[in-house]
């Protein structure tokens, strides 16, 4: 599943909190429960784990975690 | 994140020279005076390594990346306790009143404004995912206890009927507070923020700057409660807080570097890929 992939991918820098938070807030903004994402998602899924990270983790950590969302899902 | 001079580098190379200065001191290998200037000086000289770690991590952030700021005002604070230090070695190598020198104080106090201002931007940074309401309430009880404690357990025993004067006092009274207003409660609402999300590892070198921050203010304000009280003795383990400290706020950028250099991709092959279909 698209979001367990993201939470885990995201939870062992952000804590596993603040990784779900993420993932159901990116499934409130686009309408959708958190078991419907699909490969359409990853791009509002991606911005939203750019948005959270940014302001408390260096670019080149930010760029890392998101690369290994992208290829956890593809 | 760019590239710079290692900061484990410069850090391994202060610590080790801190180390054989405070081996020449201690094993009384010259007089009284040299042992006090040469202390002085090993304090200044790891202060100004740890300074210069801190900035080099800083610096080597994006211009654009919050974490350059957060960690460019760690390390403008742990430069002005830097310059601060010496002064004081001055002072003692040349005398207080040899030539006109600042009151380190001034360069000891910016260090803390330095940190509030670094605990802030990183509260301000996670704000959107953490909730700072009960963390907050929590050190306004600590900051208002302390405070409390401070005035009754030594304010009105000691400062007050020891005091030469009112600017005596004020001193005395204003250093305290100031650890325990712009470090302690700054550090304790940050690692209480941070706690509520887990073991998260981007947090992990906050955790350091707070310990260095707390333990600051906690060995600063147990030194000026010792001297009030008659027991202070220069050169016990009380003295070494405000170095450990110091080094503590290194080691936590250089967590944050270290953080940022995991995702690095090492650079592969030549840089021209022309090259590599050159038939041999």
């Amino acid at each position: 599943m698209i979001s367990e992939t993201v939470v885990g991918a995201l939870a062992p820098w952000v804590g596993s909190v603040a990784a779900d938070t993420c993932v159901r807030a990116t499934a409130l903004s686009v309408g959708k429960d958190i078991t419907e994402f699909g490969p359409g998602d990853i791009t509002v899924l991606c911005a939203n784990v750019r948005r959270l990270l940014t302001p408390i983790a260096p670019s080149a950590a930010v760029d890392g975690v998101i690369s290994q969302i992208e290829a956890g899902i593809a | 994140m760019k590239r710079t001079v290692s900061p484990l580098i410069v850090f391994v190379l202060g610590a080790a020279a801190t180390l054989l200065l405070a081996m020449y001191s201690t094993f009384a290998l010259i007089s009284d005076e040299a042992r006090a200037y040469t202390a002085a000086l090993g304090v200044a000289a790891t202060c100004t390594m740890c300074a210069a770690v801190v900035i080099s991590v800083a610096m080597s952030f994006g211009r654009r990346e919050p974490w350059r700021r957060q960690w460019l005002f760690v390390g403008l604070g742990v430069a002005s306790y830097a310059v601060g230090q010496v002064v004081v070695a001055l002072e003692v190598a040349l005398g207080s009143s040899a030539v006109f020198l600042p009151s380190p104080d001034i360069f000891v106090i910016s260090q803390y404004f330095l940190l509030c201002a670094a605990f802030i931007a990183v509260a301000q940074s996670y704000r959107s995912v953490t909730d700072a309401r009960r963390p907050a309430v929590v050190v306004l009880v600590f900051g208002a206890a302390s405070l409390v404690a401070l005035w009754f357990g030594l304010v009105v025993p000691f400062v007050i009927p020891e005091s030469t004067g009112p600017l005596e006092a004020l001193r005395t009274t204003l250093y305290p507070a100031a650890d325990v207003l712009f470090l302690l409660v700054p550090a304790v609402f940050v690692a209480l923020t941070l706690a509520q999300l887990g073991g998260m590892r981007f947090a992990r070198p906050w955790y350091l700057v707070a310990a260095g921050s707390a333990t600051l203010a906690l060995s600063d304000s147990t030194r000026m409660w010792l001297t009030a009280t008659g027991d202070y003795l220069p050169g016990t383990l009380i003295d070494f807080g405000p170095l450990a400290a110091q080094l503590l706020i290194a080691s936590g950028s250089l967590a944050a570097a270290r953080l940022a250099e995991e995702f690095m991709v090492p650079a592969r092959g030549p840089a021209n890929p022309a090259v590599q279909d050159v038939p041999v």
